[in-house]
């Protein structure tokens, strides 16, 4: 194995000196963090006079953030000793901690803008099975920072089949800027836009109480005299401000997403402002999710995403998504990750749950929502827009739930289990029977009129709800999930 | 068996009736066992304990102090009646629980069922528990009832919290889970 030794990690190291510099501005990110109320409430309240406080206090500040950040920065050693990463630290209260290599799951990087300036990089060991917290080193150089990763997954390395050096460096997924436009454009604007609109709402009500004048007594005229050429403003522009913002956010959320297949694990990396760098691993994923919807479908791509378990004892699950994959990037992806027989989808008959489940949710979801709708409505107007607005609300959600009863399927196969849901972006839901934890089978009084049942299958990465079964049914996918989960000789992790 | 491919509720090798044959799990054949008529009566107790507690506090409002704030708002005779109601509603409700709630051990897994109006049956294989814990208050130390919990890396809502055990059964379980997998346990 080329391996370069420029490091000796078997005497104590420090971090890089700019450790000091991230380490104070994530102090002083915490304490305004904490103090953010305090400082609102002061500014607003104070003259001017006792706003000359502000530049002692912001150097008293400054002083003890920078000065606290040093000595962490003398104090945090690390080194190996044998087989174990021992990190020693703490100003006043001594702290040692060992990490055992064959404990350790995962060596992340982590950069944020500041850590991106000063060249350094954040890495965090994450383990399994432990009470302590995982260690994490918080400015280090990228070379060492690679280095002590390949100390530090040593073992892992070894047990693994030992490939080619180009082999390992084989790109699976790449993003450029031109996908991220189309990912941004094609996204679901129908949520950000409403919450933009009452947002937008809510702030006009603030306005109009500064100003003195009361939104609400006034809707019925506002609504009257200027409805149409309001509609036609002010949609269009709420609907470019919400698409502005899914492009921005998206820019820069999944800014040069690239996926490396790295001995039998994916390495992700994403992020403009903070750049994630994360792994999937085969055994640690739960449940996986292609999602798409008809924009992105005529335009061929679509995104998949996974539910990974992550140490045990935190028992979080941690989601990994991949937008902007076409059909055979992911293909090519579940094909690195040993997941292939997931792919027979061509042969798959999906079926439907029951139809009272439509029914039920049509009357009394529906209903639920109609009352709600027009009690609101008709608290705040009038009660003459309830009227006329219930019907339209009903109307919606007539369509809207025919869709989502219509697209909601599911099938059983014999190593995994799989459901389609959704009503715009449709995502079809993958699991395996043997990442079942526990399984659940619930009922309403109604349900058991109808011998109906939902399940709900419960893994580390999250649950997935069948509802509306027949009985005989449920019998039958309950005791066959149960009976793989068993008998499979497969860990779920 | 499990390399085949295909739908297997199409297949016709792969019916219930074969499946039973070959004895494997079926979560409507479950031995179940009702839970202690002692918890029960506890939670019909406590239950019933808040409410004196609750209907004291009422009450020497209502005697030593008719003008108060709270008074002049409501009626106190439906105060009390709505008080009663709720005791009421609560035993029923308690009642229906306890009644409904049943437990099962098979070979490789544990069942637990409850709930009157939303009824839920739980199904845990062993060699997903994480670790089990039994739980005892100062009262069911009194009582000798025990509540046993069993983890699973699922969730918080995946995991599952036996009540009414009595204290000799709750540690029998317990051993059988701790025997039949290889992890630690925990004992509060």
């Amino acid at each position: 194995m080329k391996q370069s030794n420029n490091y000796n990690f078997h005497v104590p190291h420090r971090q890089s000196l700019q450790a000091i510099l991230v380490i104070a501005a994530l102090n002083i990110v915490k304490w305004v963090r904490i103090f953010f109320p305090l400082l609102i409430l002061w500014v607003v309240r104070s003259k001017e006079l006792s706003l000359l406080w502000a530049f002692p206090l912001v150097f008293i500040a400054l002083v003890l953030a920078l000065g606290s950040a040093y000595l962490w920065y003398r104090k945090y050693t690390f080194y190996i000793l044998g087989e174990k990463l021992v990190i020693e630290k703490g100003i006043f209260h001594k702290e040692k901690v060992d990490i055992p290599f064959e404990r350790i799951q995962n060596v992340g990087f982590r950069q944020n803008l500041l850590q991106q300036i000063l060249k350094v990089t954040g890495l965090t060991v994450e383990t399994a099975g432990s009470k302590q917290s995982e260690a994490s080193l918080v400015a280090i150089p990228m070379e060492m920072a690679l280095e002590l990763r390949q100390h530090l997954m040593q073992r892992k390395e070894q047990t693994r089949p030992t490939d080619s050096e180009e082999e390992n460096k084989k790109i699976l997924l790449q993003l450029n800027p031109s996908v991220l436009l189309k990912i941004g454009l094609s996204a679901n604007h129908l949520g950000s836009a409403l919450l933009l609109f009452f947002l937008g709402l809510s702030f006009t009500e603030r306005i109009g109480e500064i100003l003195g004048f009361d939104l609400y007594d006034n809707l019925s005229q506002v609504l009257l005299s200027l409805s149409l050429s309001i509609v036609l403003f002010i949609l269009p522009l709420v609907l470019l401000v919400a698409v502005l913002y899914s492009l921005i956010r998206i820019y820069i959320k999944y800014f040069r997403l690239t996926v490396l297949k790295d001995k039998n694990h994916l390495l992700v990396s994403y992020g403009l402002t903070k750049r994630h760098e994360k792994s999937l691993i085969p055994s640690k994923i739960q449940i996986i999710r292609w999602k798409s919807n008809w924009i992105r479908e005529k335009m061929g791509f679509g995104e998949i995403s996974f539910s990974q378990a992550s140490s045990e004892e935190t028992r979080l699950n941690e989601n990994i998504a991949l937008p902007g994959c076409t059909p055979l990037q992911k293909r090519q992806i579940l094909e690195e990750l040993g997941m292939d027989s997931l792919q027979e989808d061509s042969g798959t008959e999906l079926s439907h749950v029951d139809k009272k489940y439509y029914l039920r949710g049509l009357v009394f979801r529906g209903g639920i929502i109609l009352l709600a709708a027009v009690g609101v409505i008709g608290l705040v107007s009038n009660f003459f827009y309830a009227l006329l607005l219930g019907p339209s609300i009903g109307i919606a959600w007539y369509f809207w739930w025919g869709a989502y009863y219509k697209n909601l399927q599911y099938c059983v196969k014999d190593t995994y289990f799989t459901k389609v849901t959704g009503v715009y972006d449709i995502s079809q839901i993958y699991f395996y029977w043997h990442k079942i934890q526990a399984i659940r089978v619930h009922t309403t009084p109604f349900m058991r009129r109808n011998n109906l049942v939902s399940i709900e299958f419960f893994t580390a990465g999250g649950s997935v709800k069948l509802p509306y079964i027949k009985e005989s049914k449920a019998r039958f996918i309950v005791n066959q999930a149960i009976y793989k989960v068993e008998t499979s000789k497969l860990s779920w992790m | 068996m499990e390399e085949r491919n295909g739908n297997p509720m199409n297949d016709p090798h792969f019916s219930n009736s074969n499946i039973a044959v070959i004895g494997l799990p079926d979560i409507v054949n479950i031995e179940t066992q009702h839970i202690e008529k002692k918890f029960i009566v506890k939670s019909l107790g406590i239950a019933i304990f808040w409410f004196v507690i609750i209907l004291g506090i009422v009450v020497s409002l209502i005697v030593l102090a008719p003008e108060s704030y709270l008074l002049t708002f409501v009626n106190p005779l439906f105060l009390l009646i709505v008080l009663f109601c709720g005791l009421f509603l609560t035993l029923f409700l308690k009642l229906k629980l306890g009644i409904s709630m049943k437990y099962g051990l098979r070979e490789k897994d544990i069942y637990f069922e409850k709930g009157w109006w939303f009824h839920t049956k739980t199904l845990i294989p062993f060699h997903r528990i994480q670790h089990v814990a039994l739980h005892q208050s100062l009262l069911d130390r009194y009582l000798n009832l025990a509540q046993l919990r069993v983890f699973t890396a699922g969730g918080e809502s995946s995991d599952l919290t036996i009540d009414g055990l009595s204290a000799l059964k709750a540690e029998q379980i317990r051993n059988f889970i701790l025997e039949e997998s290889n992890f630690t346990d925990e004992t509060e």
